[in-house]
């Protein structure tokens, strides 16, 4: 039903080509997972086929795609959107309304279907992804998981042929990645063709008929499911696929990960080696204990607290993962524990003995957000990472650039930066204002194996230089690979506190 | 209580940016701006109705008082502070309104059905899409500058205004910009450029309410025109 011959584009302002001569070929009601390393051209051939090319994005294009048997260049936008539904990767930014239902209505009203139509093709689009409880809510109340979904629904209302995924779980949990893919395969039942853009693939490993790996705008290999699943681990982490199950995470810990990062004056040591590490004792950084006693958080409104911590002990010894479901109270503890919102009355803070305030909480420690864009503020990533820093940061400037692999990036301008640079950027900001604590919230969503492992990579940095980390990541895969101890959360406690994780 | 329709809000808002052209009583001005957060209160957002009104009960009496005023510096300002800004507060009162009662959906067929451009439509309901976003964007702004030591409490941000703007606006138009884009292929991959008639799920019914308080407001109107 989708025909793709030999399309090449090259965006308006670019000079490298983005696609060169990727053809395909997707049947009814089959599934091909795009998959490739972060700048491959992914998210291109999906502009390509929903007409977003050349209608939001122009540029010089090639080839052509034929959507059961029409030449798609020749449909007007408005007549391809009927046949192809798009969802993409920010739950956040692809809502056109501010309630479910008026979302869910959006496409139909577009094309001028009457009132009784709409209202029945949104109880039984509702029913069918199991959101009927969430009509009429107000689309900034849901959680980015419920948001997706309604997403999905909404790109479905015109009963599409074709729906393209652009890497929808990239801001997911993993229990919304579950529910995603069982919608995914209810719709693949009922014969729907769908082209899945994803990094994360274990999600899609029985979901996909095939995958195709792409990189610098090629096609490099097609696989189909079986083949994709006995795929030896080095073919795939040399086509910079990340994990296809979890047990091949496993076995994959003690294998060590090239390196950006480069080797420091202290012993590199891999967070997974740490606990035997410790017992020899390291002798190169002093141990830091942070203490903490009696945090109890209740949000304006909430009858019972959000967080409630009666005494953890964290120490730079260890990298910490922070885990538990959405809405177990993890971002809570992060913001208690980073001073951002103010711990009942009877909490003690302690690092090395030391009680600290509230507010020497927030100068002692750093928060990289999940949207790390927020944190950006300058026109160069130089500037950026001494904004705020005190006056002897400057000589270590180009030491921690070095480290975390910016020195060529010092010049740029922070927002056309990768989303794993940017937030390397702010992981840098952190060591030069002289940070003891830094906690990284889900650093890994939507990145790739490489900029995973770069991730990776600078959290063994920040543990060289002695600071507390913290992760609160859904991402086993990253988890198992830079933890050493992990605190699972649960209804604002601490349920969990064990050196593996499960 | 059945909510005031769409046209009942745009009347409100003619209503409140016709009582910039004449002086009002003081009178006239408690009873503008109680009807105005009558919907507030329609729509059981007694919190933000009782806030408003009293907002607008500080504005009437400091206007009640203008004689007793010094004549310095301090008088002359509050002189300003009641009589400019009281005159600006039953825009700003229907503005509240508008943004805490009216849904994008509604807003948008109240438009479609005065047959306003397309053009005028899409940005005004996208900038309803943007406020939220706005607001939840620059609280994540403020913790970032707080890790920075920079503008950390309130009194800083006003020691150093334009410094504390640009770091907010930074992050902020970049964000805005980025979400803006997102939308456009949202909107455009579900069909927004059809040029042809539009449909609406939303039904809008002229009630008791509707009547009521149009009365009301002109009534209101009369008052202001002949007071």
């Amino acid at each position: 039903m989708l025909e793709v011959n030999g399309i090449s584009f090259t965006y308006e302002d670019h000079i490298q080509p983005t696609l060169t001569d990727l053809s395909f070929q997707l049947a009814s009601g089959e599934v091909l997972c795009l998959t490739g390393k972060s700048g491959c051209g992914k998210t291109t051939v999906s502009r390509f086929i929903n007409g977003l090319i050349p209608e939001l994005y122009e540029g010089q294009k090639e080839g052509n795609c034929q959507l059961e048997g029409t030449e798609i260049a020749s449909l007007p936008m408005y007549q391809l959107s009927q046949r192809v539904g798009s969802v993409f990767q920010n739950p956040k930014t692809q809502f056109f309304t501010t309630d479910v239902t008026s979302e869910l209505a959006f496409p139909l009203e577009n094309l001028g279907v009457d009132r009784e139509r709409i209202r029945s093709r949104i109880a039984e689009v509702a029913e069918l992804f199991d959101i009927s409880h969430l009509l009429d809510r107000s689309m900034f109340a849901l959680s980015g998981g419920e948001k997706q979904m309604v997403a999905i629904a909404s790109s479905y209302m015109l009963n599409p042929a074709l729906l393209l995924l652009d890497e929808p779980s990239s801001n997911l949990d993993a229990q919304a990645v579950e529910t995603l893919a069982g919608v995914l395969g209810k719709l693949k039942v009922m014969g729907l063709a769908m082209v899945v853009i994803e990094h994360r693939l274990y999600y899609l490993r029985d979901l996909a008929d095939r995958f195709l790996v792409m990189d610098k705008g090629k096609a490099i290999q097609e696989f189909s499911s079986e083949q994709m699943a006995s795929l030896s681990q080095d073919t795939r982490q040399q086509l910079g696929l990340r994990a296809l199950s979890f047990g091949q995470e496993g076995e994959e810990l003690h294998k060590p990960s090239s390196s950006v990062v480069s080797e420091g004056e202290h012993p590199t040591t891999r967070p997974h080696q740490q606990a035997e590490h410790n017992i020899g004792g390291s002798a190169t950084i002093p141990e830091m204990k942070l203490q903490l006693s009696h945090l109890t958080y209740t949000y304006k409104g909430g009858h019972t607290p959000a967080l409630t911590v009666e005494h953890l002990e964290l120490s730079n010894r260890e990298v910490v993962g922070i885990v538990g479901c959405n809405g177990a109270g993890k971002s809570t503890f992060a913001r208690v524990l980073t001073g951002l919102l103010k711990a009942k009355a009877g909490a003690v803070f302690q690092l090395n003995e030391q009680t600290m305030s509230d507010h020497d909480v927030t100068r002692e420690s750093f928060l990289v957000f999940q949207d790390v864009n927020y944190q950006l503020f300058s026109e160069s990533v130089g500037k950026e990472l001494l904004l705020g820093a005190p006056e002897q940061a400057k000589d270590q400037l180009d030491e921690v650039a070095h480290h975390l692999g910016l020195t060529e990036l010092l010049n740029c301008n922070p927002n056309t930066l990768s989303g794993g640079q940017k937030q390397r950027v702010a992981v840098g900001c952190a060591v030069l204002s002289g940070k003891r604590i830094v906690i990284m919230d889900e650093p890994t969503s939507g990145l790739d194996l490489m900029h995973m492992q770069q991730v990776t990579q600078a959290i063994e940095y920040l543990h060289r230089l002695g600071k507390i980390v913290l992760v609160i990541s859904h991402d086993r895969e990253f988890l198992l690979k830079t933890c050493s101890r992990y605190v699972t959360f649960n209804q604002g406690r601490v349920v969990r506190d064990k050196p593996t994780l499960d | 209580m059945k909510q005031a329709s769409i046209f009942t809000t745009f009347f409100l808002i003619i209503l409140a940016n016709v009582s910039l052209f004449f002086s009002m009583p003081v009178w006239l001005q408690a009873a503008l701006c109680c009807f105005l957060c009558a919907p507030l209160f329609l729509t059981r957002k007694y919190k933000k109705g009782l806030k408003w009104l009293l907002i607008s009960a500080i504005f009437v009496v400091g206007n009640a008082c203008v004689l007793l005023y010094p004549d310095n510096f301090w008088g002359h300002y509050l002189l300003f502070l009641f009589s400019g800004f009281g005159k600006l507060l039953p825009v700003v009162i229907v503005a509240v309104v508008v943004f805490s009662t009216t849904r994008v959906s509604e807003l948008v067929y109240g438009l479609r059905c005065l047959h306003v451009p397309q053009w005028i439509i899409i940005p005004l309901s996208v900038l309803f899409r943007f406020f939220p976003t706005i607001r939840y964007d620059y609280r994540q702004i403020r913790e970032a500058m707080k890790f920075r030591g920079l503008a950390v409490s309130g009194a800083s941000m006003l020691l150093h205004p334009f410094r504390s703007m640009e770091l907010i606006y930074v992050p902020l138009l970049n964000n805005a910009s980025n979400v803006a884009a997102d939308l456009t292929a949202a909107a455009l991959t579900r069909g927004i450029s059809d040029p042809g008639t539009k449909s609406s799920l939303t039904e809008v019914s002229i009630g008791v309410v509707d009547i009521g308080m149009v009365v009301v407001g002109l009534g209101l109107l009369g008052c202001l025109v002949y007071a």
